[in-house]
Order: structure tokens, then C-alpha cells, then sequence
């Protein structure tokens, strides 16, 4: 039976990125202590919960120390599920560790993928099941179910920058579309449907508040269509998003809703913080202290959520407030007081010290009166007396800090040369200069602010009652197109470039083709050569014949051909010089078989006989005589047919 | 103050105060025209129309009725009818009728202007609205008890709530895709609000408003019925803001302006500055006035205090000081402070529109099956050796021998010659069907001739046609020239 077929999850022990630097610098993030717990542990357990057979953990970066923490942990030689470490130095991505688990051949029938830093207390069972019995039943190009958590927008767990919008079938809840939405830039463009996909449903749902942890349940076709597309290496933005927008691949994907339950990612510094709360207050219920995951951890609960572990000494006038646990062989001094922070083993911590919101792991020595307020103090560090800490600092493991330094907020901190050398800070490495990015990371640092509520994708898009908005955001597209057109012509593009940038531009600022129009017909006029009828005849021509292919794209109908002339017409109106040219323009046009007859006369005709518009009348007079005749002529010509 | 508003009925019982007043827009269905063919409202040459489409007979009788009979159950008694000019007389005639047979309601025949929206015509007759209103197409067809949006408007007060429905039924089944008529709508998963209508062909989303509404269904089924109930500031917008040509339009559309405020934080701001500038007053509502003026309100108390040293002039001062105040939070309480947009989903309940033939023919023939199903003693005219279907419905006794009616209605004073087969087709009055004739899927509008022998399939024929002997016709409009 194909049900028999263990369950196998693949464990990426690696995040790909550094948000937690300078503190992952000595050990790999899925061992980082939250709760006094490491990372992985979560992870593994609510494997476990979650029925599967075998873990593969595939690590790069201080696979050593993860090695070696599994061998000596209660998963070695455990049954179930087996936990294998595979090591791969080469990969820098996702993609890579699917490409390398195809290459392993490791994988025999459908497999949950998670990221070693999942905290999470649901059993995944049900979501397997789904995932088989579609296959099996429904869809049998059902590659990949998606577990995503339903939460409120506002809930603490949920890691900013990292949301996005996932739409799904109504019926089956087949993702149809997926979209990344960071809070930086602001100003983000619309969310765009394909038509045709959503067709086949009566139903859509849009969902922008779930929480994604990337926990997928894949099929074994998933490490394959991973090595065929050696350019994927994000799970959704390369993957999901190429399975969806592939019309060959022929391959779905579903997602499955938990409503309830506590599923989570530790992706940021601030995600930390809140993971750690949540464990702290319970809502991640059983994942709680006292349950004492790890052998050897030995927390009581007392209240107001306060967990010590044995040979805790507290001094006489100690204040543990509420939500703090402290690890075994710790000291707290006297008239020090701790409020919603984690203490590691074999601290000491001195008098008249005030900790709130912070993440002290083992071994680290606080001296008196230090402050420390949202922030994590790496392993074994020192910290002399008098030393305050800002909010979101993060300070490395072994560091000692003199007294009475003062760690400015969010500071990477990674040594200190004294007095006179001052804080070694950890060094960002190359900034890409992606100034959205950056703020995007930033959000991610803990008490940082709530990101900005955003504005609007673009205001005078649908909305052409709204005026003032137009005038505000005209300017700006008009001089952009203008640049735009003025470089095409200035460095000789080829049409289709120059089509191309134009249409890209229309895209981003939700423009349409009148506006286009608009702007490579008022190049023409600005171009036209006016100091004789003779030169901006030529000069006309000359523009038309080396663009042809540009305006005709245009100008395909006949009412695209009416705005044109409107177009053309308005910007002469108040130009006497330029007025004087609009016949031979329209010639011209004409002549190049980008106007027809009929609707040139057709604007004429819509013309007043008063006002300005009686001078263009008059002056376009012969040249629509002319026309007429001309236009009379052929009709005869093909009536004699 | 309230005896304005009151109104004696029949029974001779003082009513309340009025709650609501309604609007139906018996004009043509905007340019498109979707019943041009059985009707006279396209032809522009003439002046009057003689055959407006709030006439034509669903079932036995004009459309409109469906309309105040929905209305009156929901103890609505002053309808204000908007009509074109041209089609006043044949609708008031129809209103006449109506009034005749019920006397709860209170109904104005007011003419628009040829080419006005929707909008333009609320803002014409904004005077004759005076309380929160129902606005309603004059081809919406539904049985759906009003309570279900009634009490969602009473509940939660929004600025307007729509009623929408499942079109798939009346579809014509050629196309997925659907008519212009068809429409995504996005409701909130939570809190069951409209946020946000759009086209079936583009499907775009403004990330705010995902924020904003972060669960959100979409459906591609549901159609708007054309039944809004509007709070009276939504009347107060319209006059304002003369860019508002209709209600629910892509551009410009009242509708859309709504939707937008709910989440965009500009639109809404525009809105309450528009309200601020302009120089509406007079709230309607009699209590706020009342409680404004009282001494004891707490809004009224945090007026200047006034020096002590001018008791004479003190009082003079305090009641204009007291009535600036007045004036001003009188604004600011017409002065809409969040836009909500309510939507009810038609379940379990017959509701429709006539916007098009098709729509129209399937109306017909379900609410010819309901009337029949509801009328247990059938006192039909038999015609000899005539096969009459039970789910027809004929008002004309001169059928001739050896037909077949199914799944039809036949209206009044028709002549119906011998041989004739008719199949899911809506005669209406005054037609005459010569012998032989064969019809399916047809509509024959008042006063058209079908000459012997036609065999028409999925036809339209124009009022006062004359279809020539022997016509074979499929999916065609029969009728003069200008609507081809």
C-alpha cells in the first residue's frame, strides 16, 4: 500500500540570510536558545507530532556544530523519526538543497519540507492525509500543499516583510495566484490577476493575513522540477510562483488552513522576541517551559508565568515580575528586577539590575546596575558594571563590555576595545543598496516600529473623478514618458526597444495608450522643424518614415486615429507657429498611411464653426478640400470596380 | 415636525415616521440597450415610447408591478418612479393600474432628462428624498423578503446596502465569460462587506485594500441586482459632487466612490472634506436637532464660557454662540465618519434581472412556472384538441385548434391560429399568430403579426411587426431598421 510508505521530512538547517548576525557567528541559527530550548528542538517535536518516519536536516554553515548536537541529543538513534544530518558546503539556497536531496535520491514518496527554525504545535496528519487523498483522487499533479496558518493581521507571530497574499480556489483551494507584498516601497503597484486563470472558479479567496512558514508537504516530483530549473532557489517567489504561471510544468499546488493552533517561523531578531514571548505566556501551548522538552531541563511554572529551573538563587530583594524563565545555576542579586525575559544556565547577575524584554543565554555575567531592555546578549558575555542597552541590540557571544558603555540601539555588537577604542560593530557586509530592502530588514529588529500603513498602488488610475490626484501624479508620468521618448529618439533606439521601455512605463504608472499617444505625438511637434512650411515638412516625413512602425502602433484604430488628431490639434491650438503647420502634419500623417481620410474628416466635421475652432477650420479648408476630392476619387474609382 | 411626515392610510391609522422612500429608474437600460428589440425605447425618432420596458409583462403583468409589490411588502409607502420623458404616460398608466388594486402606496411619476444617469437623476429630484432610500432598477424581478437588506441597513447603518445575485441561471449558456452584466465581486469573509466590484476582464487589486480587508471572496457568479438601500448623506454626495453621473458605472460611478472610501484613507478624507466645504445643512433627523439643543448635552456644554461681566448681553450671545455651535456639529454629524458598504447574497430566494432577452425569456418562463405552481384551481381556456403545457400561462381565449403551448405565456387578447407550436416563447398582448406557425424560444413584443407558415427559433420580434409569410428565422431581431 502506498500509505505504508514512511513519512519523510526534510529539515533545511540553514536560513540563507543573516539577520541574526553577529550572534550566529559562533553557532548555526536552528541552535540558537529560545526559551533555553534551541531552535531545532521545536522543529524536530512538532515533526514528531506530526507523525514522520525520518528527518533528513540538511545544513551548510557550522554543520559541525549541528552534527554533533544531534548525536548527543535524545534524536540520536531515536526510531521515530530517524534523524539523518546530510551536509551540503555548496548550497546558498533552497533550490539548492531540493537539488541536492534530488541528487541523494534520498527521497522515496511525498515529504514535508520545513525550515529548521519552525516553533509550531500542530499535528500536520490531517494535512498529509489531504495532500495523498488528492493525489490520489482529485488532482494527480497536485505537487505541493502549502500549510498555512490563518491569524490576524495585527498578531505579534506574524513576521513582518515576509507576508504576502496567497488566492485560492473557492472550491479546492488550489492556489491560483501568489503574490510577495513588503511593506517597503509604500508605494506598491496593484496586484494583477490573470483573467484567464481565475475563470474556471466561481470562487476566489483572498487571503492577505496567513502566515506563511513555508511547511510543505511535497511530492517526490518537487527535487526534480527543482534540478530542471537550476535558476529557482526561493520556495515561493521562484517556485510556487514558476509552477503557477507555467502553462507547460502542467503541476498544481493546493493550500491546506489551519484555523487554529500556533505555527510560526523565528525569521528575525523580532520574531524571536515574540516567539519567545508566546512560549512564555502559553499561548504555543503544550511548547511551554515546564514540559521540559529537552532531558536534563528541569522548569517549574509558578505565576504570574514565571519558570525556574533547579538551583535557581534568587537574592532576597530579586524581582521576577512576570514571563521570565531562568536556567539552572543562574544568580540574581539583590534589587534587580526582570520582567518578560529569558535568562540562560550559569548566569550571574548583579545588583540593582533591570532586564525587560531581553534574551540572556547561558554563562553571560551582568554586572550592577546594568540596563538592558530588548535586546539579546550572546553567550558568555560580560557585561561590567553600569552598562545600558539600548533596544534592539544584539550583542555576539564572549564579548565583554566595559562599564559604563552605553550600546546605542540596534547595534551589532561584536567587541570592545575599552575607553579609548570604543564598540567593534559587526560589519553589514555588502549592502546591495536596495534602499526598500534595507527598511524591509529593519522592520525585522526587535521593538522595531510597525511598518507605515502604506498608500494607495496609484490614485488616478480607476478613478478619473478623483482630479486632484491626476494633476498631482500627472506631472510626474508625463515628464518620465517625456524623458523616456526624448532618449529613444536621441540615442536611436530600434522600435522595439523603444516600444518596450514606453509600455513598460505605462505598466508602472498605469498609464493607457492615450497618454502614449500624447507623449510620442508632442515628440513630433516639439521635433518638427517650424522656421519654413518646407523644413517642417521634411522634418515631419523625416520622423514618420524613421518611425513609422512607432506611431503606427498607435494609431490601429479609427478612434485611436480621432485621438490623435485631438491630440495633435490641442497642443497646436494656442501655438500660432505650430498652427499654422497642423495641415501639413495631418498631410503628412496621411501620407504615411497612419490617418485614414474618413477620420480626418470626421474630425473636421466635429468641429465648431466658432471660436478657435473656425481659425482651424479655416486654415485646414483647402487641405480638406483636397481630401474630399481625393477620397471622392477613389470612391469612384472603386465603384467603377 | 412630524406631522409633515405623516401620512393617513386607508385604514385610518396614524403611521409612523416615514422610514424609507424608494426610487425606481423605469428609464432604458443605459445605452446598450439590452431589450431594444421588444421594445420602443431605442427608437430614437419617436418622442414617445409606447412600449417602455417597466411595461413589458413578466408573467402575466408588467414588470414594474413586481417592482411596488416587492415594496409594498416592505411597507414602503412613497415611491418616487423615474421615467424618461417620452415613456411617462404609458408608465403612469401602469402606476394608475396599480394604484387601483392597492392603495399603500404613495407613488410620483417624475420624467428625467434623455441621456441623464442614474445619478443626475437622484441629484434633479434630491428635494423630493428625505430620508434614507431604496433605489431600484425597474427590470429587477425578485421574491427575496426586503427584510433580509432592511435590517442589515438598520443594523449596521451602512452608506449603502446592495443585493446581489447568482446569474449563472439566466446565463446564456454559450459563454462563460458572460455579458456585460457580469462582474467579479469581492466580499469581506469576516464581515459579509462589499469591497470592491470589477469587470471580468481585468482583475486588479490595490494592496491597501487587501490590508484592509485581508480575507476576501471573490466571486464570478454574482451579479448586482440593482437594489441599493442609500443612507440620505449618499443623496447629500451626489448633489455635491456633480462628477457622479451614475450610480454604478465603472468611472465616475457613485458606487465605486463608496467602495473606495471604505479602505482608502484619501478617498474618505476627500469625502469629509467635500461635506465640510459645502454648505448642506438642515439634518434630518429630528432627535439629533433636539439633542443638540439641549442644555445638557455635552457637546453643546463645551462652549466658550462667557465673561460674567455681561449678563445682559450674556444670553443673546449664548443662544447665537449655542446655535454656531449647533450649526457646526450639525455638519459634522451629517459628515460621514467611516463608509460602509453591506451586501446581501440572494439565497433560496428567486431574484433577476430582465437586461436581457435571454434574461428575460428565462424569467418569464420560471415565474410563469411559480404563478401557476401558487394558483391551485386552474381555470384555463381549453381549446379543443390544443395541448396546453402546465407550466404556461395564456390570457387570451382565441387559440385555435390542434395547438401546443409549452413552457410559454401568452398574453392578452392574442389570436392564435390553428397548427401552431409554441415552446418556450413570451407573447405578449395583442399578438396574432397565424396558422402553422412554428415558435420556439421567442419573444413577441405587443401588437406583432406572425404571418402563416414562419418558423422562428430564438427570434425577437418588434412591437407592431409584421413577420412575412413563410420567414424561417434563427437567433434574429425582427423589426425596423434602426435596430439592426
Amino acid at each position: 500500500m502506498e500509505q505504508e510508505e514512511p513519512l519523510q521530512a526534510v529539515l533545511v538547517a540553514d536560513s540563507f540570510n543573516e539577520r541574526f548576525k553577529p550572534l550566529t557567528t559562533d553557532g548555526p541559527r536552528c541552535l540558537m536558545p529560545l526559551a533555553n530550548v534551541p531552535l531545532i528542538e521545536y522543529t524536530l517535536e512538532f515533526l514528531a507530532l506530526s507523525g514522520v518516519n525520518e528527518v533528513i536536516i540538511i545544513c551548510k554553515s557550522h554543520s559541525d556544530a549541528i552534527t554533533d548536537y544531534i548525536r548527543k541529543s535524545r534524536w540520536n538513534n531515536s526510531k521515530k523519526p530517524k534523524v539523518n544530518v546530510v551536509v551540503s558546503q555548496g548550497m546558498r539556497s533552497l533550490g539548492d538543497a531540493m537539488r541536492e536531496m534530488d541528487e541523494k535520491r534520498l527521497l522515496k514518496s511525498d515529504f514535508i519540507l520545513v525550515n529548521g527554525d519552525v516553533v509550531a504545535n500542530v499535528d500536520l496528519t490531517a494535512a498529509v492525509e489531504a495532500h495523498r487523498m488528492r493525489r490520489k483522487n482529485a488532482d494527480k499533479n497536485a505537487i505541493m500543499t502549502m500549510v498555512l496558518k490563518q491569524a490576524s493581521v495585527e498578531h505579534r507571530s506574524r513576521p513582518r516583510a515576509e507576508e504576502s497574499v496567497f488566492m485560492l480556489n473557492g472550491e479546492t483551494h488550489e492556489c491560483i495566484h501568489w503574490e510577495a507584498t513588503k511593506p517597503f516601497p509604500i508605494k506598491t503597484e496593484k496586484i494583477e490577476l490573470d483573467i484567464e486563470r481565475i475563470e474556471q472558479c466561481s470562487e476566489v479567496l483572498i487571503y492577505s493575513d496567513l502566515i506563511d512558514c513555508q511547511i510543505d508537504i511535497c511530492s517526490v516530483e518537487v527535487p526534480p522540477l527543482f534540478y530542471e530549473n537550476f535558476d529557482w532557489q526561493e520556495l515561493r517567489s521562484d517556485f510556487l510562483k514558476g509552477i503557477l504561471e507555467s502553462d507547460i510544468l502542467g503541476k498544481t499546488v493546493y493550500a491546506h488552513l489551519l484555523p487554529t493552533g500556533y505555527v510560526t517561523r523565528v525569521v528575525t531578531p523580532r520574531m524571536f522576541d515574540a516567539v519567545s514571548k508566546d512560549v512564555l505566556s502559553r499561548w504555543a501551548y503544550p511548547i511551554v517551559p515546564e514540559s521540559n522538552m529537552v532531558p536534563g531541563h528541569s522548569y517549574k511554572y509558578s505565576r504570574p508565568n514565571v519558570y525556574k529551573e533547579e538551583r535557581v538563587r534568587l537574592a532576597v530583594n530579586a524581582i521576577l515580575e512576570e514571563n521570565v524563565a531562568i536556567g539552572t545555576g543562574s544568580i540574581v542579586g539583590d534589587h534587580t528586577c526582570i520582567r518578560n525575559s529569558v535568562i540562560g544556565r550559569n548566569c550571574i547577575i548583579g545588583d540593582k539590575v533591570t532586564i525587560e524584554n531581553a534574551y540572556i543565554w547561558d554563562g553571560a555575567v551582568i554586572e550592577n546596575d546594568c540596563q538592558i531592555s530588548q535586546a539579546i546578549i550572546g553567550k558568555n558575555v560580560t557585561l561590567k558594571s553600569g552598562v545600558k542597552v539600548e533596544p534592539g541590540a544584539m550583542i555576539k557571544g564572549q564579548v565583554s563590555i566595559f562599564p559604563n558603555t552605553q550600546i546605542p540601539r540596534n547595534a551589532k555588537v561584536v567587541g570592545d576595545q575599552g575607553p579609548n577604542g570604543g564598540l567593534v560593530f559587526q560589519d553589514d557586509g555588502d549592502d546591495d543598496g536596495d534602499e526598500d530592502e534595507i527598511q524591509n530588514i529593519a522592520l525585522g529588529c526587535i521593538g522595531a516600529p510597525p511598518p507605515p500603513p502604506g498608500q494607495e498602488a496609484d490614485s488616478d488610475e480607476d478613478s478619473d473623478d478623483e482630479s486632484e490626484f491626476d494633476a498631482a501624479g500627472g506631472a510626474d508620468w508625463k515628464a518620465e514618458a517625456d524623458a523616456t521618448i526624448d532618449r529613444a529618439f536621441a540615442e536611436n533606439h530600434t522600435f522595439e526597444i523603444a516600444v518596450l521601455e514606453l509600455n513598460t512605463l505605462k505598466m508602472a504608472m498605469d498609464l493607457d495608450f492615450h497618454h502614449l499617444r500624447v507623449v510620442v505625438l508632442e515628440k513630433l511637434l516639439r521635433e518638427m522643424d517650424v522656421s519654413t512650411t518646407n523644413t517642417a515638412r521634411t522634418s515631419v516625413a523625416g520622423i514618420l518614415k524613421r518611425w513609422h512602425d512607432l506611431y503606427a502602433k498607435y494609431l490601429e484604430t479609427p478612434s485611436d486615429q480621432l485621438d490623435c488628431i485631438e491630440i495633435i490639434v490641442d497642443y497646436c491650438r494656442d501655438k500660432e507657429i505650430l498652427r499654422k503647420q497642423l495641415k501639413i502634419v495631418l498631410f503628412e500623417f496621411y501620407n504615411a498611411d497612419l490617418l485614414s481620410d474618413d477620420e480626418i474628416l470626421e474630425w473636421f466635421d466635429s468641429l465648431e464653426k466658432t471660436g478657435d475652432d473656425a481659425i482651424i477650420r479655416h486654415e485646414m479648408s483647402s487641405f480638406i478640400e483636397w481630401l474630399e476630392k481625393d477620397d471622392s476619387d477613389s470612391e469612384e474609382e472603386s465603384e467603377s470596380d | 415636525m412630524f406631522l409633515s411626515k405623516t401620512k393617513t392610510t386607508a385604514k385610518g391609522t396614524a403611521n409612523l415616521v416615514t422610514e424609507f422612500q424608494a426610487v425606481i429608474l423605469a428609464g432604458r437600460a443605459n445605452s446598450n440597450g439590452g431589450l431594444d428589440g421588444i421594445t420602443d425605447d431605442g427608437n430614437a425618432a419617436k418622442t414617445e415610447h409606447t412600449i417602455p420596458k417597466a411595461v413589458l409583462p413578466v408573467a402575466g403583468k408588467p414588470m414594474i408591478h413586481y417592482q411596488l409589490a416587492w415594496l409594498e411588502a416592505a411597507r414602503v409607502q412613497d415611491v418616487l418612479v423615474f421615467c424618461p420623458a417620452g415613456s411617462k404616460n404609458e408608465i403612469q398608466a401602469q402606476l394608475q393600474k396599480y394604484a387601483g388594486s392597492s392603495d399603500a402606496l404613495k407613488i410620483k411619476c417624475l420624467p428625467t432628462n434623455a441621456g441623464a444617469g442614474t445619478a443626475d437623476a437622484l441629484r434633479q429630484y434630491h428635494e423630493e428624498i428625505k430620508t434614507d432610500f431604496i433605489v431600484m432598477s425597474c427590470d429587477v424581478i425578485t421574491d427575496l423578503p426586503a427584510h433580509h437588506l432592511i435590517d442589515l441597513h438598520r443594523i449596521h447603518g451602512p452608506a449603502v446596502t446592495t443585493l446581489m445575485y447568482d446569474g449563472s441561471p439566466f446565463d446564456p449558456a454559450s459563454s462563460k465569460r458572460g455579458d456585460e452584466y457580469s462582474q467579479h465581486t469581492c466580499i469581506d469573509m469576516e464581515k459579509g462587506r462589499l469591497v470592491h466590484v470589477d469587470d471580468p476582464d481585468t482583475m486588479r487589486f490595490q494592496p491597501l485594500m487587501l490590508r484592509k480587508f485581508p480575507r476576501v471572496r471573490m466571486h464570478s457568479n454574482l451579479r448586482d441586482s440593482h437594489i441599493y438601500i442609500f443612507k440620505r448623506w449618499v443623496l447629500d454626495l451626489v448633489v455635491m459632487d456633480e462628477t457622479i453621473t451614475s450610480i454604478r458605472k465603472k468611472q465616475d460611478g457613485l458606487l465605486r466612490r463608496l467602495l473606495r472610501c471604505q479602505w482608502s484613507d484619501t478617498s474618505l478624507l476627500k469625502l469629509q472634506t467635500d461635506f465640510a466645504n459645502s454648505n448642506i445643512s438642515a439634518s434630518p433627523d429630528p432627535f439629533e436637532e433636539a439633542l443638540l439643543l439641549s442644555t445638557t448635552n455635552s457637546r453643546a456644554a463645551t462652549l466658550p464660557k462667557l465673561e460674567p461681566s455681561s449678563p445682559n448681553t450674556g444670553g443673546a450671545l449664548d443662544l447665537a454662540a449655542r446655535e454656531s455651535v449647533v450649526e457646526s456639529s450639525k455638519r459634522e454629524a451629517l459628515m460621514p465618519k467611516e463608509v460602509v458598504c453591506a451586501t446581501v447574497i440572494c439565497k433560496d430566494a428567486f431574484c433577476a434581472r430582465a437586461n436581457t432577452v435571454a434574461a428575460y425569456a428565462e424569467i418569464n418562463r420560471q415565474r410563469a412556472q411559480a404563478a401557476r405552481a401558487a394558483q391551485s384551481v386552474t381555470n384555463d381556456i381549453k381549446p379543443k384538441q390544443s395541448q396546453i403545457g402546465p407550466d404556461s400561462i395564456i390570457e387570451s381565449d382565441q387559440i385555435g385548434e390542434r395547438c401546443s403551448v409549452k413552457k410559454s405565456i401568452i398574453g392578452k387578447h392574442c389570436t392564435v391560429g390553428k397548427n401552431v407550436k409554441i415552446a418556450n416563447s413570451v407573447v405578449m398582448d395583442h399578438v396574432i399568430i397565424e396558422d402553422g406557425v412554428k415558435l420556439d424560444r421567442c419573444i413577441l413584443s405587443v401588437n406583432a403579426k406572425v404571418l402563416e407558415s414562419c418558423n422562428l427559433k430564438d427570434c425577437e420580434v418588434a412591437p407592431n411587426w409584421t413577420v412575412a409569410k413563410g420567414t424561417v428565422g434563427v437567433s434574429q431581431r425582427l423589426g425596423p431598421d434602426w435596430l439592426q
